[in-house]
């Protein structure tokens, strides 16, 4: 596992996080990381602090933090890089050490635009953990949204092992639109009614393809005058959810034309609760 | 960059006019009524050899400009620059998005459409550009230029000048006037002569292009009642009189200001035109105007390039003076007009929304309208129906009313068709007025109704008197000649604007990187200061006499 360190006052609960979902996941190693960003120190900064050894000191500053929050017997190595470009350095690390997963914290949007995070989704080659400043460590509802896809289906069986490994509570979503070309020839009633039988019918068809979630109930929603991802936190927020879990598609080669994905949504929107961003192997296998 | 640039330093007997602009255009104005009244025999022959003069050396410069500004708006549209904001990051749209779209087409719906949209098909239909007449060729030939006369092009000359003005207005606050959008360039000079030849042209160019569409509304309202009413005669005392009483009602509509005048009127315009053209849809072969439009826009766009560049470099016809080169000519001289409205009504969207909307909305409802009046007359005269084509033989603006007489209740459309032609006349009149006040004034919109009424009357004057001594010919050619002085501020408008976006994407960069990069420092210092403090507790611990290990011995 990669976390990701940035200095600031979340840092700490980022590490307390990694130490429970350690516990729970018994994760091998884990990499504290953090890359100085040389380019955005200037002149009259590194006057002011002379010869410090920025590196040894960030680096000694981490394992401080590290032995004080980090309550866990899984090995750990904190990291440090001077590098001009963040996600390139961190994708190089994720390669090299074959990291699973990566944590990596969010401040609310008054506080920070989020826009490395969102780089980050798009390059790193592998799962993400999304942990917000403001979420509970405490993690027993889990919500998956799906649409049905490969990507989904993976998020459905990742929740569900994880859910036999510690008793986790799981409930899948779909988010449905009514498609508007056929009002008003036909009613809404109808068109409300056959949509949800023809979903019924999908999940009926996925549980019978995969048994091993038979037993994991599911919910349908109407997106109504909502988006997507706006209906799943609404969602999220009712059942008091504690962790989101999202298959990921292949990255687009054209990110600027896909207006808004969902995971993007998501993760660009103030929620509470972490949020779990995975990709099947066969798609970290190919970048 | 964000100045606020003084305009208006005194007033005119106590009137908020700049002077310079205010009795130039005036003057100019005056001059050419004057002279157009005097020389009444001359003038007609006179407009016909500047009119030829104009479009048979400019008429390459006219499309070439006309293609610059389209692909220009598109570039911003598709670049970073499209993420710009209009107003600032922290801005939001005034509007929904339906109410914009719906004041965007009102913008540019107006006289225009109603008396070109069936006179232009049929007019092209028995007398193409290229090609045979009559043909079903000529029919799509017909349709595809019409498109072209009304689509893109025309819409992206109001997207720059709306887009520029609403840029400079509502993100670096200058006055909301077309000297504004050189600040780039000129920088505090826009203040002096400069500033006011770039205004006065604007005032000129939206005095004659207004003209040109009351003038020719007053045709067809003239057409139109002695279409319904044969007793009254359709000749120039006719249309005369009509300019003065319904530049009355205009006046009116002033004095009761934008609130109850134009926005009423506006609105019922709107409703009313709707209304017609569902009745046509209804009313007139359904089927054939779904088809014709799903295929004239796709002709259009299968040979938008060819149409859009083609200016009868090999032939000797002078076909696109009399309409290519007046469209555009007539559109770049109304794009102050419109270009402000849309400014004014546009603030909080981004560029590229800015410019998608103006671009696509208006053409689409413009191309259902044309297909639903134009191409449904086309079919007419395809089966064997000459009326509609013979009115558009003799008189153009008979053209609407000879159209409604082939539908069931057509006496009904017919009125309602001269009373929409004469609720635009006043909306335009009305805006019109506000429009050149705000260029004479310095950016004003605030002005006395005595102002107002006066370039009201005063439009409708040179409508009058263009038609006293010229006719349509004479509208044409205010509309080419104005508009070419125009084209080339346009030219440089398009380099002004984007020298100002330009320097406003690097602005926003740069204090974002300083924003970021001081928040860094910031931590990386007050971890590194805690640290020290850490250490030196530490030192000042160790350094203790409690602490002190005895020496061994």
């Amino acid at each position: 596992m990669m976390v990701c360190l940035d200095l600031s006052e979340v840092d700490e609960k980022i590490i307390a996080f990694t130490s429970s979902i350690c516990k729970l996941l018994e994760v091998k190693k884990v990499y504290f990381v953090h890359n100085i960003k040389i380019n955005e120190l200037g002149d009259d900064f590194r006057e002011l602090f002379g010869n410090i050894d920025l590196s040894q000191e960030i680096e000694a500053n981490i394992e401080e933090l590290v032995q004080e929050h980090f309550q866990c017997s899984s090995e750990y190595e904190v990291l440090v890089s001077e590098e001009s470009n963040t996600e390139i350095i961190l994708a190089d690390i994720v390669k090299q050490y074959k990291v699973e997963i990566t944590l990596i914290g969010k401040k609310s949007s008054a506080k920070g635009t989020g826009s490395l995070g969102t780089k980050l989704l798009r390059i790193l080659p592998c799962s993400m953990l999304v942990f917000p400043e403001d979420a509970s460590h405490d993690i027993k509802n889990v919500l998956i949204p799906i649409d049905f896809s490969d990507s989904s289906i993976h998020a459905i069986r990742l929740s569900k092992s994880l859910s036999d490994q510690l008793g986790l509570d799981l409930e899948l979503l779909h988010v449905y639109r009514l498609p508007t070309q056929y009002f008003p020839l036909i009613s809404e009633q109808n068109a409300v009614r056959t949509a949800e039988s023809y979903l019924q019918d999908k999940f009926r068809s996925l549980k019978k393809k995969h048994p091993e979630i038979a037993e994991v109930p599911y919910h349908l929603v109407r997106a109504a005058g909502n988006s997507i991802p706006e209906r799943i936190i609404k969602h999220l927020n009712k059942k008091k959810k504690d962790l989101l879990v999202l298959g990921l598609k292949e990255n687009r080669p054209i990110p600027n034309f896909s207006l808004g994905s969902t995971p993007i949504s998501l993760y660009n929107s103030d929620i509470n609760v972490p949020l779990w961003l995975v990709y099947s192997e066969k798609i970290i296998s190919k970048k | 960059m964000a100045k606020i640039v003084k305009t208006i330093g005194k007033s005119l007997f106590g009137l908020p006019v700049k002077g310079s602009v205010f009795w130039t255009s005036s003057f100019i104005l005056v001059l050419g009524i004057v002279m157009t009244l005097l020389y009444q025999e001359r003038a007609e022959s006179a407009f016909e050899s500047i009119q030829d003069a104009v479009a048979s050396s400019s008429g390459w410069l006219y499309i070439l400009s006309v293609n610059v500004f389209l692909i220009f708006c598109l570039y911003l549209a598709f670049s970073d620059y499209g993420k710009i904001r209009i107003g600032g990051k922290e801005a939001k749209p005034e509007f929904s998005t339906s109410s914009w779209f719906a004041m965007l087409f009102s913008a540019g719906m107006g006289i225009g459409l109603l008396f070109w949209s069936i006179a232009e098909p049929v007019s092209h239909f028995q007398n193409p550009p290229l090609g045979d007449a009559g043909t079903v060729e000529a029919a799509q030939t017909a349709m595809g230029v019409t498109f072209l006369h009304w689509g893109f092009h025309a819409w992206g000359i109001y997207a720059l000048v709306g887009l520029a003005l609403a840029y400079f207005t509502y993100s670096l606050k200058l006055p909301l006037t077309m000297r504004s959008v050189f600040y780039p360039f000129f920088g505090d000079r826009i203040n002096g002569w400069l500033g006011d030849i770039i205004d006065v042209l604007a005032v000129l160019a939206t005095a004659f292009g207004l003209a040109t569409s009351l003038g020719l509304g007053v045709k067809q309202v003239a057409a139109g009642l002695a279409h319904v009413f044969p007793a009254i005669e359709n000749d120039i005392t006719t249309q005369v009189l009509l300019i003065l009483s319904i530049s009355a009602v205009a006046t009116v509509s002033v004095i009761m200001g934008i609130d109850k005048g134009v926005r009423f009127l506006s609105e019922l315009n709107m409703r009313v035109a709707l209304i017609t053209l569902l009745a046509i849809i209804i009313l007139g072969p359904t089927v054939f105007i779904f088809g014709a439009f799903i295929q004239n826009t796709g002709s259009y766009l299968g040979n938008f390039l060819e149409l859009s560049y083609w200016n009868e470099a090999y032939s000797d016809r002078d076909w696109q003076g009399g309409w290519t080169i007046f469209y555009w000519g007539w559109w770049i001289a109304w794009s102050p007009f419109v270009g402000m409205f849309i400014a004014r009504v546009s603030k909080g969207r981004t560029v590229r929304e800015f410019i998608l909307g103006v671009l696509i909305v208006p053409s689409l409802i413009t191309f259902l309208w044309i297909t639903t009046f134009g191409s449904t007359a086309i079919r007419e005269v395809l089966l064997g129906n000459p009326a509609i084509a013979d009115a558009v033989a003799s008189d153009m603006s008979t053209a609407l009313f000879v159209f409604f007489e082939q539908f069931p209740f057509s006496m009904i459309l017919s009125i309602i068709g001269i009373i929409m032609i004469i609720g635009f006349f006043v909306t335009s009149a009305d805006s019109g007025s506000l429009v050149i006040v705000s260029l004479t004034s310095g950016g004003k919109l605030e002005s006395p109704v005595g102002l107002r009424v006066f370039w009201a009357m005063g439009v409708g004057v040179i409508a009058a008197v263009l038609l006293i001594g010229g006719g349509l010919q004479a509208l044409q050619t205010a509309a080419i000649v104005t508009g070419l002085p125009f084209s080339i501020i346009l030219l440089m408008m398009c380099f002004s604007l984007y020298k100002g976006l330009k320097e406003e994407m690097e602005e926003e960069i740069k204090a974002g990187k300083t924003s970021e990069r001081k928040a860094y420092q910031q931590l990386i210092g007050e971890l590194l200061a805690k640290r020290a403090q850490k250490k030196e507790n530490k030192d000042v611990e160790d350094a203790s006499p409690e602490n002190k290990t005895e020496p061994k011995p």
